[in-house]
């Protein structure tokens, strides 16, 4: 649900909210802009003013286990797909010994049977994630309306997959050329102390304009040099415990430093999660998340996509190459209020270029007593 | 009493609601709380006034892309304002809302329906359930059109009722923080015992993130002590407690014994959830998604009525004058903090971004107008100095306990969103909310206040309600509320029509209803009850259960019927306690005799129809292990299919997988068993058949 009061100056967020429901629409916004609960409240609207028959589909499974810990507070009764249930059928397989799987079902030439079920109105947020043809397909699985949500900088999948700009939606498609289009501006996630130092950071941005953060927040992020990668983790450990931060994120640039942190956290005492798949899995096929748990949870940068938290951590940046440039910018705006950027032996040049008045070094600061 | 009407559009509906209040459209940028914008329609478009007409007349909007309706409020009071014209009055301050004296008009019922549907997004939007029978469609107003009034002679804003506007904000606020806090308040033993199981879920959380899906040493440590506190509640292990003079030890070891029987407690020991755990998945485990559900309603709020004849908060002429505290010291604080610094506009909202600020401000106040001398020697000097350190990023050593002091570092720690802080207070076994909720309050005024909260007071009975609401408006007003209307207004909201478009069911309105569906009841029964549940407003566990009690066929505690939907909640709900959950696995427990697992495997089902087919073919398949069954088909007494077969769990689960498969996959290509193929693909079998062997194979 919606402070509704803390945005009532954005006119784009009022008109998405306040739009009447018999066009078609797709929002484009940046990060933090609210799309995800924006794409809640219309669902929300739908079920009570139109009823059931609408689906609500995400890219990932991660996006979309998180976004069903919102569904009760918004009463939302239909089930959240993501992008790869939605698209193909499933099936029920026995092997020799009786248990059971789960597969894909296939036709006499071995391809997927595709799923794909209609309903009157589709909502598919993070749709810079998909491809044309994709998007065709929930178009045509929209018997009245569909909603779409997005935002083309955050595209993170682009080099793996032939996704198209929310931009180029209306262009390309003819179907969709009639939807109302709305731009939201207004970041309401990120600090501004932190947009500032994140800013330098991303890549192909727009130029920074501090008037679009909205947020209140006013902590300064942190860049801290330790003596070595344990003593960042025994650092996380510490900050999150003197601290009681219960909505915790550990964000790391491979599965391998992944399972690593994880390990050690463990060994430090505390209770963790983590997402840990073998191989760089965008999928993320397993899930191993409770977001109704104050358990700090360790993953990915491109795990952490759409997901945000109280205060990131983010470790090892020694060991930083530039092709991370753009995950890892999507992974540090997923704070809502502190942001903590570690590094050992050798601070990379993205760093140390970085003008020193925008962080703080130290975890403390040092006040006097009154 | 004399009614008057004002025009507005309903895009200024939430705003309203989040303060129940109108003010004159250039109080909105100035009053710095709530929303800042008023949308402005040229009937009531003066600056500095709230325009009132003598009569009700119908206006329209201009058609645009956003619901933008007319609405019209309508206030009955004895104020006499003065006239700008014939049947034109206005008013230079804020016009306060009360459900007694207050309707909204609509014209049309679709304008009403989207206003009040777009009314749910927004989290302050509040008091709705008492206003909800306040809520009319004017259809056959006359289509008379109101005047536009265009005054040249300015009226300027009042600068002393924005002022007084923004100390009433406060002071409500302050108000409803104090009952809500007192609403949550707990026992020692109900917040330590609370604490284990939050401390529970997060063990279990992180084991279960476990690749290995082990716990550490020191989970396991950490899930045995906190199960211990869970399991040392339960009665059974009370009385053996005291049968063996307190020694535990022995407790344990008969409990042991016990458990070979399978008197099992609560959470089991922890190695037994340590093996379940071993094998579970977030993702495919019901056992462990019914286990942290329930843990989640163990947890739940607990409503205490704190009454307002104990006047424990007092606030006179928009001060807080007195407020209830463990010593002196705290009350002059407490009172001097919220008169000097908390009820004006300085600090509103969120507090993250300003904790500091009212950290530093409220120990200077401490320590130059109330300790002057004795600071450098006071406990408070020290206290204080070590919260806004840590507020800095250092540890912080002090116990937190339930008075001022503790109020305050938990709330300038936590203080963003009640939920967070309640969660950390019960972390750190705080019992008593009182303070720190007034202080929750006052900090974010009545109109940041969110609907979830300012329920929590708004739930409790109508008649607890009433008297709570009429005290805080004496309080902040200074004027005895007429609440003696009441043959036209009715706040009883249980007595709240079933279609009404406000959601009036209980939380667990979904998944009693799911729960009910396994219990195979009389047709009347489950009329019954269906009526009792769409018709008993947004009760909480208790008032469901209690107002069941009422209903033919549920009168009688011992009733199958009844029981079985007291089965649903945990003792909590029935003790007005907090007493342990049953045991989630059920080994012991034959399936051929026990066939609750039918219902439960049936809410895996979506699909009604294979719904209805699975629970007609189990029913079928279990009759058919007895030597003889009546057939309800066909009538007659007929010999068991199956008799003879073993009847152990893990064999009937095998049974019961190839049972079903058959059905889904007719692999002998059966004619007669195509129609079952499509019903039998909406079964989950694999989901169906993890439950039983968690369940009842302990597998």
């Amino acid at each position: 649900m919606i402070k509704e009061s803390e945005l009532e100056k954005d006119g784009g967020q009022i008109a998405v909210l306040m739009a009447t429901l018999d066009k078609s629409c797709i929002v484009s916004g940046c990060a933090g802009s609210g799309k995800s609960i924006l794409a809640l409240v219309k669902a929300q609207r739908i079920q009570r003013e139109k009823g059931d028959d609408y689906q609500i589909i995400v890219f990932t499974k991660a996006l979309c286990n998180y976004m069903k810990s919102g569904r009760e507070s918004l009463g939302l009764r239909k089930d959240f797909y993501y992008h790869e249930e939605w698209r193909w059928k499933k099936e029920m397989k026995t092997y020799a010994n009786g248990v059971s799987y789960m597969v894909y079902k296939r036709d006499e030439e071995g391809n997927k049977v595709p799923n794909m079920p209609k309903s009157d109105y589709i909502i598919v947020d993070e749709i810079q994630d998909f491809t044309e043809q994709e998007i065709r397909e929930f178009i045509q699985a929209a018997r009245k309306n569909f909603y779409f949500f997005g935002d083309t900088a955050q595209s993170i999948f682009e080099n793996l997959k032939d996704t198209i700009s929310v931009e180029d939606i209306q262009f390309n498609i003819e179907e969709a050329r009639t939807a109302k289009r709305f731009d939201l501006y207004n970041n309401y996630r990120l600090p501004l102390p932190v947009a500032k130092l994140t800013h330098r950071i991303g890549v192909g941005l727009p130029p920074f304009i501090p008037s679009i953060y909205k947020s209140t927040e006013i902590e300064a992020p942190r860049i801290i040099e330790y003596e070595s990668f344990d003593e960042q983790i025994k650092a996380i450990h510490r900050v999150i415990e003197t601290k009681n931060l219960t909505d915790v994120a550990i964000l790391l640039p491979h599965s391998n430093d992944v399972r690593y942190v994880y390990n050690k956290l463990n060994q430090l005492g505390g209770n963790y999660e983590v997402r840990y798949t073998d191989k760089e899995d965008w999928h993320n096929s397993k899930d191993t998340l409770n977001f109704n748990s104050s358990n700090p949870k360790i993953m990915t940068y491109h795990s952490a996509k759409g997901l945000q938290f109280e205060a990131i951590f983010m470790p090892k940046l020694e060991d930083f190459d530039d092709s991370q440039q753009k995950s890892l910018y999507v992974a540090a705006t997923r704070t809502y209020k502190y942001l903590y950027m570690m590094w050992s032996d050798y601070e990379p040049d993205f760093l140390s270029n970085i003008p020193k008045e925008l962080y703080e070094t130290e975890e403390i600061t040092t006040i006097d007593d009154f | 009493m004399k009614t008057f009407y004002i025009p507005t559009s309903s895009l200024n509906f939430n705003n309203i609601f989040s303060s129940e209040s109108i003010s004159p459209l250039g109080f909105y940028p100035e009053r710095k709380f709530g929303y800042s914008n008023w949308v402005n329609i040229p009937e009531n478009a003066l600056e500095g006034v709230i325009l009132l007409y003598d009569t009700l007349k119908s206006f329209v909007r201009p058609i645009s892309n956003v619901e933008d309706h007319p609405m019209v409020i309508e206030i009955q009071t004895d104020e006499d304002f003065p006239a700008l014209q014939e049947g034109v009055f206005y008013s230079t301050h804020t016009i306060y809302l009360d459900p007694w004296h207050t309707k909204v008009y609509f014209f049309t019922e679709q304008d009403k329906s989207v206003v009040l549907s777009l009314s749910e997004h927004s989290l302050e939007t509040k008091m709705l359930r008492l206003y909800k029978k306040k809520m009319f469609v004017a259809e056959n107003t006359p289509r008379e059109k109101y005047s536009v009034v265009t005054h040249h002679d300015n009226i300027p804003i009042s600068r002393a009722e924005v002022e007084k506007d923004i100390f009433v904000n406060k002071i409500k606020g302050l108000l409803y923080g104090y009952y809500i806090g007192a609403s949550l308040s707990t026992s020692v033993d109900n917040v330590r015992h609370i604490h284990a199981l939050l401390e529970i879920n997060d063990i279990v959380s992180a084991i279960l993130s476990n690749p290995e899906k082990t716990a550490t040493d020191f989970q396991a440590e950490n899930l045995t002590e906190y199960l211990s506190v869970v399991n040392n509640t339960h009665p059974l292990y009370r009385a053996l407690l005291q049968q063996e003079d307190n020694d535990s030890t022995k407790v344990e070891r008969l409990l042991r014994i016990l458990n070979q029987y399978n008197i099992i407690l609560p959470f089991d020991t922890c190695n037994s959830i340590l093996t379940t755990l071993s094998f579970e998945s977030l993702d495919n485990s019901l056992t462990i998604k019914r286990f942290l559900s329930q843990l989640t309603l163990l947890t739940h709020i607990q409503n205490n009525a704190l009454s307002t004849d104990a006047s424990e908060v007092v606030s006179t002429d928009l001060n807080l004058h007195y407020i209830k505290c463990d010593n002196e010291v705290d009350k002059e604080l407490f009172i001097l903090w919220v008169n000097k610094v908390l009820r004006t506009s300085k600090y509103n909202g969120k507090i993250s971004p300003i904790k500091m600020e009212i950290a530093n401000e409220l120990t200077l106040l401490s320590r130059n107008e109330y300790f002057k001398e004795e600071w450098e020697t006071s406990q408070e000097k020290l206290f204080l100095n070590a919260l806004r350190r840590h507020l800095n990023g250092d540890k912080f050593d002090y116990q937190y306990s339930n008075g001022l002091l503790s109020s305050l570092a938990a709330v300038l720690a936590k203080g963003d969103d009640w939920e967070q802080l309640l969660r950390f207070m019960r972390y750190k076994e705080m019992n008593d909310y009182r303070l720190a909720f007034a202080l929750y309050g006052v900090l974010n005024g009545f109109a940041n206040l969110t609907r979830d909260f300012t329920d929590i007071l708004l739930e409790q009975d109508s008649k607890y309600v009433t008297e709570v609401y009429s005290e805080f408006y004496g309080q902040l007003f200074n004027k005895k509320l007429d609440t003696s209307l009441k043959s036209k207004i009715d706040i009883n909201i249980k007595l709240e029509e079933t279609d009404s478009p406000l959601s009036l069911k209980p939380h667990f309105y979904d998944d009693i209803l799911q729960y009910w569906k396994g219990y195979k009841s009389s047709k009347k029964d489950d009329a019954i009850f269906n009526a009792y549940l769409n018709s008993c407003g947004n009760v909480n566990e208790q008032q469901f259960l209690k107002g069941l009690k009422k209903e033919q066929g549920f009168k009688k505690e011992t009733s199958k019927a009844y029981q079985y939907i007291k089965s649903f909640f945990t003792p909590e709900t029935q003790e007005h306690q907090i007493t342990p959950i049953q045991s989630l696995f059920l080994f012991s427990n034959n399936l051929l005799d026990d066939t609750s697992w039918i219902g439960e495997c049936k809410k895996l089902i979506i699909d009604e129809k294979a719904k209805k087919q699975f629970e007609e073919d189990m029913d079928w398949l279990i009759d058919n292990y007895k030597e003889n069954y009546y057939d309800q088909k066909k009538k007659k007494q007929l010999t068991g299919q199956y008799v003879g077969r073993s009847k152990s769990n893990a064999d009937i689960i095998v049974h019961i997988k190839e049972y079903c498969e058959k059905r889904r996959y007719n692999p002998d290509k059966k004619v007669n068993m195509n129609w079952l193929m499509p019903i039998y693909e909406k079964v989950p079998i694999e989901k169906i058949i993890d439950y039983l062997q968690r369940i009842y194979a302990n597998r």
